[in-house]
């Protein structure tokens, strides 16, 4: 079922997206992310912001208590995806991720979730760019990650 | 020199709390490090596809697995620094093995390619590249 406790969502004025359908997107008809509980936290004219807590199945290393790296992958593609989704303002063109590539940029804090903000700052007729920043909550100036995606787009001529 | 043994490669995942949620195993006939094809990785609902991020997340763990299960002695601390995903089919929700070559192990820097297939060993759905930091033991 989806969660009720959605938190406060608000479009950017004139926006065409159904904002139902990208919580659902974001955060339930997504398998994988339905069981990170990820949650989206914020939507942008061309952008989208995400976040996960942490858990203690998703670390590293039981020591460090960090989340696993590979997570932040994850993520990357999910506010890549969804920045495009909304850039495209409602038009039926998403086709679907065909790269991307993540550059970790130091170490995890322990015990800490993540928020990914991701925008997408070039939408051609046949290809999306986007790209993400991913940083703990309390620091969000201060990046432990970035990422690019490439998205492919379908055609939207009639 | 061949690759990883299948324990060592079981060991790793079963050390590394977030391989384990996502249900990675070794297939010990290849070997390969596996992504199950579970309901649990699909992404989109309609096509019933294993979602990309766990696609990308699949690559860039089993690159950690090979190097970390193939260091003797064991290396502390191997950490990815960047990783580089080309997702080439859709991928149903069936198994994929993975199948990693290291291109060059330095001192501080791994170099691996990663390419990950489902019923077909010579059509990949996905292949990636990434520099791994190996960090020295303390003191």
């Amino acid at each position: 079922m989806p969660p009720d406790d959605r938190p406060e969502l608000s479009l950017p004025a004139g926006s065409r997206i159904d904002l139902d359908e990208l919580v659902a997107v974001a955060t339930w008809t997504n398998v994988a992310h339905r069981l990170l509980g990820t949650r989206l936290l914020a939507v942008e004219r061309h952008g989208v912001t995400i976040g996960v807590d942490w858990r203690e199945d998703l670390v590293a290393d039981v020591g460090t208590a960090a989340l696993m790296s590979g997570l932040i992958a994850c993520l990357v593609d999910h506010a890549c995806s969804l920045a495009v989704h909304v850039g495209l303002d409602g038009a039926p063109a998403y086709g679907g991720t065909i790269g991307l590539r993540v550059d970790h940029l130091g170490p995890l804090a322990p015990r800490r979730g993540v928020h990914a903000r991701a925008e997408t700052h070039r939408i051609t007729t046949t290809v999306a760019h986007a790209r993400a920043w991913i940083y703990h909550p309390e620091a969000p100036t201060e990046p432990v990650a970035t990422g690019v995606c490439s998205v492919m787009l379908r055609d939207r001529t009639p | 020199v061949s690759g990883p043994r299948p324990d060592a490669i079981d060991a790793v995942i079963a050390a590394t709390p977030y391989l384990v949620f996502l249900g990675l195993r070794c297939d010990p006939s290849g070997p390969t490090i596996v992504l199950g094809g579970e309901e649990r990785h699909m992404g989109d609902h309609r096509r019933r596809t294993v979602h990309g991020g766990v696609m990308a997340a699949f690559l860039e763990a089993a690159g950690f697995v090979h190097l970390a299960a193939s260091s003797d002695p064991p290396v502390p601390g191997i950490k990815a620094v960047d990783f580089t995903t080309d997702l080439l089919r859709e991928a149903a929700l069936v198994d994929t093995h993975a199948r990693v070559v290291v291109v060059r192990r330095g001192r501080r820097i791994a170099n691996v390619r990663v390419e990950a297939w489902q019923d077909e060993p010579d059509r990949p759905v996905a292949v990636g590249h990434g520099n791994y930091l190996l960090e020295p033991a303390p003191g």
